[in-house]
């Protein structure tokens, strides 16, 4: 009977500590969880949208987030609100970059081969095309440009180099020829502190960053050679610290350049075949969305020190994503993977 | 009389030379060796080589196994153990891995090709089966990417890995279960038999832009292209035959009788032939004489049962797998492509 008692009491004292490790093992895990820098917090369904997804753009007071479906030839726009959709916007060919100006209230399509259109960013009517010029991709926005201007100039990455357009009306006003036969460009950011006007601009198949003057109708300033990488497309720029970053597919990694010298500063390891990249200035981070499936963080310790701190899990071919500061919200593209159909998956960036 | 004695016997030399060379006129495909497949029963899946190291890897899906032959020795110098259905096989050079695909284990298995240590699992592929290496695209995602087809009914596709390490990288869903299927250019063809068409996807943009018909011909499994010519064959089993195809149109514009049961199917640029592998231990060879027309210039025997082969241009070789049968082993059949009379 004693013997038995020990027995209970030995199985009893057993099961505490497994419980206990498991409590420990539980903690842990939530307290990783609770360290992740991006916290999961909703799924837009975008049911029937076929294919790739490119570059998306955010309408931050009317909480409408615009999303170029290229495989489906539609972007479609989102009530961020409600979490749904609520509208596609169809005969495009190949859209793959946009941007809508709250100023003028349209929105500006990057179409492939079919040129830019611009839609009334209330009825999403289409208001005009221009189509010269293919190979449409990138489009962003010059505030700074209005001084001369009387209105900020949007920019398209095109097979030419980059053009330059009235936010009011999509009137062409110029045009930067930095396209070779070599390549043409990728991503590219603008400088937005006052008297600062460079454009930097990807042009990964010559190896190298070009930099252009946005108050001298962008005049070639400088080519920055980006040597030991290839296929570097996204691009985000920290304009306090005088930091460029560019993601590079070949080696995969973070490459950072310092915008004084126009020398690399730093490169760290980074994931599988990314499209887009951006500077949280808040919380000093990178964030990188890549096709691996993930969402990879880099903390920057200083100008010059960053690590990569985290891998956060989204869906293979997942490369683009979108950053808004305002909302403090990471939106990432999801195609179709496994049989689950196209989603955006939103994330939160956690202190 | 001896100038005319002499013009006769010549004309009747030349006529005798111009009959043997009638009648010994070489086949297309010669064989130049067998290696044998000790201990391998069952069926034979699909094959890939390691160019540089003169190895065949040979899906041996009834023996579970995927056996790894050394090409100089003319022998298997190892046998990958631990698989349940490998169906389709692909060994990447700039990584040195062998990518196998299960169709039980409803896998993608990675091997490192030194030591076939198993490196990565890539999972949730039902029924994985066929393996191409995509190479067009290398320029833009920075690697060469190795696309598996797997699925059945709607939650099929072709799931894209990363050729250096295998990490999945995007995703063409398609209607169901992909067999054979050709990457060209910016497109992948691939055979839906249980649809009843060809998918035709857009690889910029990730998904199927059309669906061309295969009518009166069913079970057509395996496929081949010739990018010049713009042209895509395929194989059906029923009935037996090779269905040419313009990539442009999407239109079928002839076929040929071919051999039965057929699973692999392969154009030889330099020789402008196609060789198809029948499961009725046939083989056919198909002439190309222009873009669209096609004879069946022979049909010879290979081993009951061996259906799959692969052709490698680099050396000149058609390698097909024969199951063991009636006693015999399995082995592998080499063969070396003749030059055209």
């Amino acid at each position: 009977m004693r013997h038995s008692l020990a027995v209970v009491l030995v199985v009893a004292l057993c099961c505490l500590a497994t419980a206990q490790r498991q409590m420990a093992q539980g903690e842990k895990a939530r307290t990783e969880k609770k360290l992740l820098p991006l916290k999961f917090v909703q799924t837009i369904p975008l049911l029937g949208v076929e294919g790739r997804i490119d570059h998306m753009n955010v309408d931050v007071q009317g909480k409408r987030l615009f999303m170029a479906a290229l495989g489906n030839q539609t972007v479609e726009v989102m009530d961020l609100a409600a979490g749904k959709r609520l509208q596609s916007i169809g005969g495009l060919e190949n859209p793959e970059g946009l941007f809508y100006v709250p100023q003028t209230n349209l929105l500006f399509v990057a179409a492939g081969a079919q040129g830019l259109n611009v839609y009334d960013g209330t009825s999403l009517k289409l208001l005009r095309s221009i189509s010269p010029v293919e190979g449409n991709d990138n489009v962003r926005y010059d505030p700074q440009s209005a001084a001369e201007y009387g209105a900020g100039l949007i920019f398209v990455s095109c097979n030419i180099g980059l053009r330059a357009f009235d936010s009011r009306d999509g009137k062409p006003i110029y045009e930067v020829p930095i396209a070779t036969k070599a390549g043409r460009p990728e991503s590219f950011q603008l400088e937005k502190l006052p008297g600062s006007r460079r454009i930097f601009v990807n042009m990964p198949q010559q190896g190298q960053i070009a930099v252009v003057d946005a108050s001298k109708k962008g005049a070639l300033i400088a080519k920055w050679p980006v040597e030991g990488f290839k296929q570097f497309f996204p691009m985000a720029l920290d304009e306090t610290d005088h930091r460029l970053f560019i993601g590079s597919r070949n080696p995969p990694a973070l490459v950072v350049f310092d915008t004084t010298s126009g020398h690399i500063v730093t490169s760290v390891a980074g994931v599988t075949n990314t499209d887009d990249l951006f500077y949280d200035a808040a919380r000093k981070r990178v964030y990188m969305s890549a096709a691996e499936g993930v969402v990879a963080v880099f903390e920057q310790h200083d100008p010059d020190h960053y690590q990569l701190v985290a891998k956060v899990p989204t869906v293979p071919g997942a490369t683009t994503s979108f950053f808004v500061p305002e909302f403090n919200r990471l939106y990432v593209g999801a195609p179709p993977f496994a049989g689950q159909p196209t989603k955006i998956l939103v994330f939160e960036a956690q202190p | 009389m001896k100038r005319l004695f002499c013009l006769i016997a010549l004309g009747a030399s030349l006529c005798w030379v111009a009959a043997a060379q009638n009648q010994q006129r070489p086949t297309p495909l010669k064989l130049v060796q067998t290696i044998e497949l000790p201990g391998v029963t069952g069926r034979i899946d699909h094959m890939a080589m390691d160019v540089k190291g003169k190895r065949l890897f040979v899906a041996a899906l009834g023996n579970k196994t995927v056996e790894v032959i050394d090409l100089a020795a003319g022998k298997v110098i190892h046998t990958i153990n631990g698989l349940k259905e490998p169906q389709g096989i692909f060994y990447t050079p700039e990584s040195n891995l062998l990518f196998v695909a299960d169709g039980q284990l409803d896998t993608c298995r990675i091997y490192k090709g030194s030591t076939y240590e198993l490196v990565r699992s890539e999972t949730a592929l039902q029924d994985a089966d066929n393996i191409r290496y995509d190479t067009a695209h290398a320029a833009i995602y920075g690697t060469p990417l190795v696309e598996v087809g797997y699925g059945s009914g709607t939650a099929s596709g072709l799931r894209a890995l990363d050729s250096l390490d295998g990490k999945p990288l995007m995703e063409i869903p398609l209607g169901g279960h992909p067999e054979a299927f050709e990457v060209a250019g910016r497109r992948i063809f691939v055979n839906v038999p249980t649809a009843g068409y060809i998918a035709v996807a857009d690889t910029g943009r990730r998904r199927v832009m059309d669906k061309w018909p295969v009518q009166g011909f069913k079970d057509f499994f395996p496929m081949a292209v010739d990018e010049t010519n713009q042209r895509l064959f395929i194989g059906s089993r029923t009935p037996p035959a090779l269905l040419v195809f313009d990539t442009k149109s999407g239109k079928m514009l002839t076929s040929v009788e071919a051999v039965g049961d057929t699973d692999d199917l392969t154009y030889d640029t330099a020789h402008k032939r196609l060789y198809m592998t029948g499961g009725d231990g046939m083989i056919a060879i198909f002439e190309q004489r222009d873009a669209d027309h096609y004879a069946l210039v022979t049909k010879m025997p290979s081993s009951p049962g061996a259906r799959t082969s692969l052709f490698v241009p680099e050396l000149n070789r058609f390698y097909i797998a024969a199951p063991s049968n009636a006693g015999k082993p399995a082995k592998v059949l080499v063969y070396e492509a003749q030059p055209n009379t």
